[in-house]
């Protein structure tokens, strides 16, 4: 065999092309739904009175298309272009390659069709249905033989660092989205977590923050590190430390998610292992930083002349800043302060319009000409949106922060007399409202850049004389054995060898989940017997899967924190018994309106009504949508049957007679409802939405064992010992 | 910076695309292995010794010390209780009425979804105490929420002075009334 053979290779450009355009179309939903999102937290109108685009809906709309569909997108046409040719080869197949893509627009067109429907599990980041979680990794599994099959095919002994960044995400986003999605379909589009409480939450925020990490940080780093030394035609700042913050990084990440939990009911080892590895993550996030910006060493000039250089540059910028800022909010005193509150949005958004948004654009500004072979239409729109999209995440990401430290001191004062400062609620939104208008003005700004972008590229496309065509190149494939006479490193012999590579990636990130997930898979069994609580009614439940499909979460926490401001405004901290037969959890992550854990009993069944009617009739500066079609929509209350026995196949202990008439169970109670609406000089049918949802928010916080009004709701069952006839009792 | 880069350029090419191997920042590395001491110490003494507070230990200790601060204040309040006039209470009240009870009791207190506050009917009676008890401790299976955590007690005060001033009103268009007749 001679030294070098030289090799034909034809690279599959349109398929890159493809995700571009996708990537470009879906940017615009997404922002689009986040600017609609932001207005109507300035302005409450803005929601409609519609319920396909109530916040509840609308936001987990935006959060999926960003991340789903405009950065994954934009992930896929980079690792289509880069893997090919850090590789020398096509993928494995053009078929699998087309699957893949056309299989990932349907599933976010099914997402968008069925979110703004109601159809959702209410787990963020994870709100989409069974069938298409399936579908979701199907595709998925397809993007990794296509891109594994690349791998066995290479002509390339050794992998670049990109290339174990891809590794690392195709690996690990199989592994959160199989585990968080293991759910128990009850219908076509509805099922029920398998797990609950604490288990649900702590699965939740493993996912999720590594759906952060591995979704939206590990494939943009692979891709900083084709692109950045592409652009500035530079060698890499440093090999030995592209090894050292790869290996920390997938390792340490895993384990970090329960910071989105402190001081929360999850067991106190399982918040400081989540605090302590955040702050260790510091380190090797700014490894990638390092490696991005040192890179540029000796061709900084390039940032006043070339806008795909300020775009890249600025984007690792806003990595670093967010990788700074999220240890420091991960520090437990720290979270007490910004958790529920507008900065941790501010800290997502620095990294999505920043991080991801930028490296986004900045890539495809370089892969356009290439794949077109055309310069870009102008050069000074591309500068343009530069300048509009960077003063948009600044005016956002400021008026977030100031926005979240407001939030946070309000909710937190208590005086020297202790008792709270702000004891009412709506006081804390009433004084951030201005700079709800001060966000959507930033997105605005970054919308502008975007449609600035749209027609400069579709100018440049229009103005291309050929279509795009596959590129043939020529390529050297080097001989088994290196030229140089030198011994390989260790890990350089692992770069050669993809199967244990994968292995040991694999490996890393189990280790976290296992040592963190294991131990709580089965807590529940150690509640006591006497902090046990009731499971839901069956109109309860009912209620449960309206506030679960309406997105309550998206505004309301049921998690009171152990902390004296918590207690003092919403009572007793929540205990992990409370939730314990909650498919799925809703601690939630956000609180736009108040904590809800203990809202069941505080107020009569006709505020409840009127509220959910009409906010502004009990709470006058309240900015929640209107919820009237709660008392026109019916619940199925036969399905209740089906429910039922999902949950109790999955734990919670209800009885044959509880599940076979479910449906009658749930009329008693709802007869009651209706009765004491009455009373009060309100007409009502008892199968209205609205009844079984004043049902669930009354029994919240009520369930404990010692409660006698949840007893009572529980001997309506039929068949129960006791007379179901407890009229004469009432009133 | 004044390493000559070729050096230390490794002999890999992919795409183009070389690595330079340079020596790991000095300041990245003391902020990594800080994390990892501090991380270290911070487990040991919060998860391993359990030398460290829990949460709820925590808890506890704040909200007594809460307990403390409300007990010395009201004491200090009911020490110098002359200083707001009868009037001044009723004032006081009222705001705090407008604030906390009107959406339930009406502006005028005439009752929508809590009862008529105007008539002569009461459903837990009409002594100073028993409304006060009301106010402080809520009725749970009525849907009125109790407001100790959240009311000082010279509030409470002041928002019962009002509610009894607002008896014997009997607003027009008033709730019907509700509980037993006092007279």
């Amino acid at each position: 065999m001679s030294d070098n053979q030289t090799v034909q290779v034809r690279y599959d450009n349109k398929i890159v092309v493809y995700f571009m355009m996708a990537t470009l179309i879906w940017a615009g939903a997404a922002f689009l739904f986040g600017l609609l999102a932001a207005i109507q937290l300035a302005w409450w109108p803005a929601n409609m009175n519609l319920e396909w685009f109530t916040f509840g809906r609308l936001r987990p709309l935006h959060t999926n298309a960003a991340i789903f569909a405009f950065a994954g997108n934009a992930v896929f046409a980079g690792v289509y272009h880069s893997t090919q040719r850090l590789l020398k080869t096509r993928m494995l197949s053009d078929k699998l390659s087309w699957i893949h893509f056309w299989g990932w627009q349907s599933i976010i067109v099914a997402a968008a069709v069925t979110l703004p429907l109601g159809f959702s599990q209410s787990k963020e980041y994870a709100e989409l249905e069974w069938p298409i979680d399936i579908a979701i990794a199907v595709v998925w599994i397809i993007f990794g033989i296509n891109f594994f099959g690349a791998l066995y095919r290479r002509r390339e002994k050794h992998i670049y660092v990109a290339i174990w960044f891809y590794i690392a995400t195709i690996l690990t986003v199989a592994l959160l989205h199989v585990v968080n999605s293991l759910e128990v379909p009850v219908s076509f589009l509805q099922s029920y977590p398998v797990f609950a409480g604490v288990q649900d939450a702590l699965v939740q925020w493993w996912y999720g923050h590594n759906a952060v990490a591995f979704f939206l940080t590990t494939p943009f780093l692979g891709l900083m590190y084709y692109y950045i030394p592409k652009a500035v035609n530079k060698p890499i700042y440093s090999y030995r430390l592209s090894i050292i913050h790869f290996w920390s990084l997938v390792f340490i990440y895993i384990w970090a998610g329960p910071h989105h939990l402190l001081y929360t009911a999850l067991p106190d080892w399982a918040q400081t292992l989540g605090m302590v590895f955040s702050l260790m993550l510091w380190a090797p996030s700014w490894g990638g930083m390092i490696n991005g910006l040192l890179t540029l060493r000796g061709s900084w000039h390039l940032l006043r002349t070339d806008p795909i250089v300020k775009f890249l540059v600025t984007a690792v910028t806003f990595y670093g800043m967010a990788t700074f800022e999220g240890p420091l909010l991960s520090i437990k005193s720290v979270s007490l302060l910004a958790h529920y509150s507008d900065w941790v949005i501010g800290h997502v958004h620095a990294g999505a319009l920043g991080w991801n948004g930028f490296l986004s654009f900045g890539m495809m500004y370089y892969l356009i000409p290439k794949m077109w072979g055309r310069e870009m239409h102008s050069k000074s729109m591309m500068n343009y949106h530069f300048w509009l999209g960077l003063s948009g995440i600044l005016i956002y990401y400021i008026s977030m922060l100031a926005s979240g430290i407001t939030q946070g001191l309000m909710w937190k004062a208590v005086d020297g007399t202790g008792y709270l400062v702000y004891p009412d609620f709506v006081e804390t939104v009433v004084k951030v409202v201005p700079l709800y208008w001060v966000r959507a003005f930033g997105g605005l700004l970054y919308i502008a850049g975007y449609v600035v972008a749209v027609v400069n590229i579709v100018k440049t496309i229009c103005g291309a004389e050929k279509l795009v065509n596959d590129e043939v190149v020529t390529v050297a494939v080097k001989a088994e054995k290196p030229a140089a006479d030198h011994e390989e490193g260790a890990h350089r012999k692992l770069e050669g060898m993809v199967g244990t590579f994968s292995v040991l990636t694999f490996i890393a990130v189990l280790i976290g989940s296992v040592i963190e997930i294991w131990p709580t898979l089965s807590i529940h069994k150690y509640v006591p017997q006497s902090q046990a609580i009731h499971p839901y009614t069956a109109l309860e439940q009912a209620g449960r899967d309206i506030y679960v499909s309406e997105g309550c979460y998206t505004c309301h926490s049921q998690m009171i924190r152990k902390h004296p401001s918590d207690v003092l405004r919403f009572g007793d901290a929540s205990t992990i018994s409370e939730s314990m037969y909650d498919h799925p959890f809703q601690w939630g992550s956000k609180r736009t309106g108040p904590d809800l854990a203990r809202i069941g009993k505080k107020y009569p069944n006709l505020w409840h009504f009127r509220h959910m009617d009409d906010p502004r009739s009990m709470v006058e500066k309240s900015i929640m949508p209107r919820y009237s079609w709660l008392l026109e929509k019916k619940v199925d209350y036969y399905s209740l049957r089906k429910k039922l026995s999902v949950l109790r196949m999955l734990g919670v202990p209800y009885t044959d007679n509880q599940v076979a008439e479910a449906d009658r169970w749930a009329e008693a109670q709802a007869d009651q409802i209706v009765a004491d609406l009455k009373n009060e000089g309100v007409e009502i049918k008892r199968d209205r939405q609205i009844i079984a949802l004043i049902a669930y928010l009354q029994s919240l916080g009520q369930k404990n064992l010692t409660n006698s009004e949840a007893l009572s709701n529980i001997e309506l069952a039929p068949g129960a010992n006791s007379s179901t006839d407890k009229e004469g009792g009432e009133e | 910076m004044t390493n000559d880069e070729n050096d230390k350029l490794l002999d890999h090419e992919y795409d183009g695309i070389q690595e330079l191997d340079n020596n790991l920042p000095l300041w990245w590395l003391w902020t990594f292995f800080g994390a990892i001491i501090f991380g270290f110490i911070y487990w040991i003494h919060f998860s391993l010794t359990g030398d460290g507070p829990s949460l709820d230990e925590e808890l506890t200790r704040d909200m007594a010390k809460i307990e403390q601060q409300r007990k010395q204040s009201s004491q200090a309040a009911s020490g110098g209780a002359s200083s707001i006039s009868p009037d001044q209470l009723v004032a006081m009240g009222e705001k705090i009425y407008k604030a906390n009870c009107a959406s339930c009791h009406k502006e005028d207190g005439g009752g929508s979804i809590g009862p008529n506050l105007t008539d002569a009917y009461w459903i837990h009676g009409a002594d100073v105490g028993a409304i006060k008890q009301v106010v402080m401790e809520g009725v749970l299976d009525k849907g009125m929420p109790p407001w100790k955590a959240i009311l000082r007690p010279q509030e409470v005060e002041s928002v019962v002075s009002y509610v009894i001033s607002l008896n014997g009103d009997n607003v027009k268009d008033g709730k019907a009334p509700q509980g037993e007749k006092v007279e």
